[in-house]
């Protein structure tokens, strides 16, 4: 037991233990936003479409509060993989800072892609979107949304429910364009960081291929853009006056 | 000969591991452009000694490209403007009459600067003396074919082993991160059926040394393997990675 720990100690202590668990995490969240991604996607598909299906997503498992357990649980787990994300990323970045105290006079890259350059930088901004959304749409939409009708009534077989209009919420928030675009920025910054990350955690857990690298990096890159067109399509929409 | 160059060298100069240095400038006039970059510095250091000046201190060895023992970051590349080619290989060809060339030391904590050009690089060697050997019965020279080997992992291995321990991926990297060079120690011997024994302690005794030396960790960028003049590839990178992760998991 103790050896367990001093082992568990030693790697994430390790460079390369940390960065897998950056990869570990990250992985996670590549994941998340894709399945996150089509949940949103259904505004498109009208009013009932995203109000029901936040309603169930809510009623998932035995309630506590205002959400089931199922959601709650996804939550505690998510929250736990940012933490970890954030913490490697802090740790390896002050590590890196340290390795290099005095700086180059001529400094040149050769190789470096943007994206990687600026990763802690969209890293950064993407945890400050992560917790205005938490607040403008999960926990204080009466403080951070603009003013919707709080509710709307649906059939869910066969009985009337009054539930969250999730869809009042989100079209009245993004026609007013400072958070339209705001949020726009943001998947803007994931793509970026998207980008970089899906090649990287190929390299992290040691399955680099010479042969396959190239499709790799394609593969990177298209998934940063599909979730870039997915997500920012909705903002897009409401701000054009599509969705309405 | 016509057609010397005349350039302006901005070098750093430091007396010693306690002083805090500084950039100085020279000029290296009418230089042959098939001088070696190293002998054009011999050319300014011959001025400098006549006129009673320190002369630029700077590692060198074999000058011909095999002993890793020659730096310097040059406009910003480790080695130079050429690709795959060590300092000493590179030619004032590349460069043009009235260009103005900064010349550092490979930066890093763990390199440090014991004069002007020249740092310390002993990391590198108890990086390697971590787990960069197998322990096997030596003695006469086995015959060739007795211990089959794949052709695949042959070169592979051959292509680590190329590495010639000199320090540029950690001077190119931002992070000032060896794990080029320990990666192409760790998989030049993984690869080959003498370092199976060692395989995963290797791995994680290398990896630990060199967290010790206060190396950087990657960013995944590749500025080590664009920088490396043998033009390792960062693949032993994540071969490293996998055997750290894989003993990690077991042990
Ligand atoms: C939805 C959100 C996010 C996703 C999907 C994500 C995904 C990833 C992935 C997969 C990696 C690659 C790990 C590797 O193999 O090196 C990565 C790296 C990184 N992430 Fe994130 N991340 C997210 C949010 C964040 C946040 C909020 C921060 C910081 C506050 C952050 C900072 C970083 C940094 C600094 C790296 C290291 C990049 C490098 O090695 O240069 N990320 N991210
Ligand atoms: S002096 Fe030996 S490699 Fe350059």
């Amino acid at each position: 037991m103790t050896a367990a720990i001093t082992r568990s100690k030693g790697f994430i202590n390790s460079s390369i233990g940390l960065k897998a668990l950056m990869a570990a995490s990250g992985l996670v969240y590549v994941g998340f936003v894709f399945v996150h991604m089509l949940g949103n996607l259904q505004i498109f598909l009208g009013a009932e479409a995203i109000n029901v299906y936040a309603y169930n997503l809510h009623h998932t498992g035995p309630m506590l509060g205002k959400s089931g357990a199922v959601v709650w649980g996804a939550r505690i787990f998510l929250l736990l993989c940012l933490a970890i994300h954030v913490f490697t990323a802090v740790k390896l970045k002050k590590q890196n800072w340290q390795a290099r105290p005095q700086k180059y006079a001529y400094s040149h890259t050769i190789q470096a892609t943007i994206a990687s350059r600026y990763m802690g930088f969209s890293g950064l901004l993407i945890l400050v979107f992560i917790v205005y959304h938490l607040l403008h749409f999960t926990f204080m939409p009466e403080r951070f949304a603009v003013a919707y009708a709080p509710t709307m009534e649906h059939t869910i077989h066969g009985t009337s429910v009054a539930m969250h209009n999730v869809y009042g919420m989100v079209v009245a928030s993004f026609q007013w364009a400072p958070v339209a675009i705001f949020y726009i920025v943001a998947q803007v910054l994931l793509a970026l960081h998207l980008s970089h990350a899906v090649a990287s955690v190929i390299q992290t857990l040691g399955f680099d291929q010479e042969s396959k690298r190239a499709r790799v990096q394609q593969i990177s890159t298209a998934y940063a853009l599909l979730i870039l067109v997915g997500n920012a399509s909705i903002p897009l929409a409401i701000l054009t006056g599509l969705l309405q | 000969m016509s057609g010397g160059l005349n350039l302006t060298l901005r070098v750093w100069r430091q007396n010693g591991p306690g002083d805090k240095g500084r950039i100085e400038e020279y000029q290296a006039k009418d230089i042959n452009p098939n001088k070696s970059f190293l002998e054009m510095l011999d050319v300014v250091n011959e001025g400098l000694i006549t006129s009673g000046q320190d002369p630029i201190e700077f590692d060198h060895d074999c000058r011909e490209g095999i002993c890793g023992m020659c730096s310097l970051v040059i406009n910003g590349n480790p080695h130079g403007p050429e690709r795959g080619t060590t300092t000493c290989q590179l030619h004032m060809r590349s460069f043009s009459d009235g260009d103005v060339i900064t010349i550092e030391p490979f930066r890093a904590g763990a390199f440090p600067v014991l004069k002007d050009l020249m740092v310390d690089r002993s990391a590198f060697d108890r990086v390697t003396q971590a787990g960069g050997y197998v322990s096997i019965r030596t003695g006469a020279a086995p015959d060739a074919h007795a211990t089959p080997v794949g052709k695949e992992n042959a070169d592979a291995a051959f292509d680590a082993a190329t590495c010639i321990g000199c320090g540029a991926c950690v001077a190119a990297c931002k992070n000032a991160s060896a794990m080029l060079f320990v990666g192409a120690k760790v998989t030049h011997l993984s690869l080959l059926p003498q370092g199976q024994p060692e395989r995963e302690e290797r791995a994680r005794n290398m990896v630990k040394q060199m967290d010790e030396e206060g190396f950087g960790n990657c960013t995944n960028q590749y500025e080590c393997e664009a920088a490396c003049p043998k033009e390792i590839s960062r693949n032993v990178i994540s071969n490293m990675n996998g055997d750290f992760l894989l003993a990690s998991l077991r042990k």
